[in-house]
């Protein structure tokens, strides 16, 4: 057993095998653009559907999100979620909603997340995308084609959501495939592409 | 963070259940004395970090792999240790635990009792980089002669090498203060002003009740892209930080996970390894673009977050879950009645504010502040061997 002390005032760092990048100094961030504030966030806004599901969107680990039964329990859970995921002023509780309105199989739930995949918010285009995972995709053609058009989205995180969902439902092989090195497809997107053919 | 560490632990509970302990040895694991060449732990009023190397073989006896037993003569002045065991990309963790006649993991011992695997007080499980600290709790202060260690790894290393590292603390325990060392991932767009609009919050959080303060913040930069797949996250954790403070904590803020929707950040464990960098687990990962109201950071928010995330990685957990259940064993903490439930089987922090909704480790935000922090939470913040 070999012992290495390495008592002083500072940690030393482990060289492991794979050591991936180095993080270097710098002095300060860049300053806030004049334009951008400061604003004040309103922290108590006009309430958007149900407070109850709203709630149960703030979980601060993604994993403890409700599952269907848990939202059933307020009533029209479907509506409050697509109210949220549309007028909410919080990012994070926009995409969420959009991610649990997969636990809603309904045609106008396919309908109300494919005009989603059409905001202008990143984020929300992405759970947008994996809403539509909740909906029977080979039935029909719509939802389908817009995932196909959504591998080409400028973002990675909403290309990925895409390619993620079409590769989950089995569709569009030649689609991923033309995508996996097309020009217009996120570097990032295309990685993911790649893995997900591979499996 | 709590489900991700629970994936696995049904499972094992049940491969567990049929290999330890010997299908009724509850006295579990004979834990050996240290002798005379037992290793001195640390230096006197230093922060100080040690490293073993070892080699594995298949511990037959409790179904993982496991390393030689450490032990270590544990001065009088030690007031906080750190443990990890690091084998890159294997999930590792301790297979022994025990401080003089105390033994707090043992992972022999039949499911669902003290100081088996996922059970009080450590709640261990084998993850990249795993870790523990003295304390985690009142009880688990380095309050003694002799500790034993025997890392241990999930999978089959019969053969490896691994490396087991000690970070400790030989000083009086005071408030005191975290230094961060703060990395901003590739082209992620953060402002100095929102920045230290956030760092306050955090110190806000934390201090109102009398944990340590934010201190000196060391700020970094990487390459790349600020959308990072979760599954890089192990990498972006190992970044070497260059001319990085070791008894600092590492925070590394990114845009956005690329493919890991609505989460806010991420502690790599509870806890996570502290006192090092550029190793797997050795930090905390925090999102910008999931802390934004319309066009606006939400600084309060993301200081929350902050705070949140990095008591777990210092070895706090949530004070309540989602379903009212307890992963915790301090006992200062209120408990949210099962009473306090509307129906649906989820614990808002609404229907807990009048118990812990209010506490900064609640599983869930809320429309209320989220600023308390307990005697013995400020305490295992306190006595973080990373806390000056």
């Amino acid at each position: 057993m070999l012992l290495l002390l390495l008592a002083c005032g500072g940690a030393q760092s482990s060289d492991g095998p794979d050591v991936e990048a180095l993080a270097t100094p710098i002095t300060e961030l860049p300053a806030k653009p004049v334009d951008q504030g400061p604003l004040t966030i309103d922290q108590n806004p006009p309430p958007v559907g149900n407070p109850a599901i709203r709630d149960l969107l703030l979980a601060k680990d993604v994993a403890d999100l409700p599952d269907r039964a848990a939202l059933d329990t307020h009533g029209d859970a479907a509506k409050d979620l697509a109210d949220l995921a549309t007028l909410d002023q919080q990012l994070i509780v926009r995409e969420r909603a959009l991610l649990l309105l997969a636990l809603y199989p309904e045609t106008h739930i396919g309908v109300f997340c494919r005009k989603m995949m059409e905001d202008a918010e990143p984020k929300v285009r992405a759970g947008a995308a994996r809403c539509l995972a909740g909906q029977d995709l080979s039935s029909t053609d719509t939802n389908r084609k817009a995932l196909e058009a959504a591998l080409s989205d400028a973002d990675p995180r909403v290309g990925i959501a895409a390619a993620e969902v079409l590769a989950g439902a089995g569709l569009s092989q030649d689609k991923l495939k033309k995508a996996a090195t097309a020009a217009g497809v996120h570097a990032q997107t295309q990685e993911r592409i790649t893995e997900l053919l591979e499996q | 963070m709590r489900l991700r560490l629970l994936g696995f632990a049904p499972f094992a509970l049940m491969f567990l259940g049929c290999l330890g302990g010997d299908g009724g040895d509850t006295a579990g694991t004979e834990v050996p004395d240290c002798g005379s060449d037992a290793l001195v732990l640390g230096a006197e009023g230093a922060f100080t970090h040690e490293s073993i190397d070892f080699t594995f073989e298949w511990g037959n006896d409790v179904g993982v792999s496991v390393g030689p037993m450490v032990t270590i003569a544990v001065p009088s002045d030690t007031s906080s240790i750190a443990a990890t065991v690091e084998v890159r990309g294997e999930e590792t963790g301790f297979a022994l635990v025990a401080l003089d006649d105390k033994t707090f993991i043992d992972a022999a011992r039949p499911d669902e009792t003290d100081g088996a695997w996922w059970s009080a007080p450590y709640f261990h499980w084998g993850t990249l980089g795993g870790t523990v600290v003295l304390p985690i709790t009142p009880g688990t202060t380095p309050d003694g002669e002799c500790l034993v260690l025997q890392p241990a790894a999930l999978n089959d290393l019969e053969g490896q090498s691994g490396k087991l590292h000690l970070v400790s603390r030989r000083f009086d325990p005071v408030q005191g203060q975290v230094d961060l060392n703060i990395v901003i991932v590739g082209d992620t767009e953060l402002y100095q002003e929102d920045l230290e609009a956030v760092l306050s919050r955090m110190d806000e959080v934390w201090t109102g009740d009398g944990g340590p303060a934010v201190g000196q913040v060391n700020l970094y930069s990487t390459e790349g892209s600020g959308l990072v797949r979760y599954d890089d996250s192990n990498a972006l954790r190992a970044t070497q930080i260059d001319t990085g403070s070791g008894q600092a904590m590492n925070l590394f803020i990114i845009q956005d996970y690329a493919d890991e929707p609505g989460t806010l950040g991420e502690a790599a464990g509870i806890p996570g390894p502290v006192g090092l960098f550029g190793m797997d687990g050795a930090g905390v990962i925090v999102a910008v673009d999931g802390h934004y109201w319309g066009s606006e950071l939400d600084t309060q928010t993301m200081g929350e977050t902050m705070a949140h995330e990095v008591g777990h990685q210092m070895g706090l957990f949530h004070t309540t879950e989602d379903d009212g259940s307890r992963t915790e064993s301090l006992e200062d903490t209120p408990a949210c009645p099962a009473s306090a439930d509307d129906g649906d089987g989820y614990f808002s922090a609404e229907e807990c504010s009048d118990f812990d909704g209010p506490n900064f480790m609640f599983w869930v935000a809320g429309n209320l502040a989220q600023d308390q922090v307990s005697d013995s939470q400020a305490m295992v913040l306190s006595r973080s061997p990373i806390t000056q």
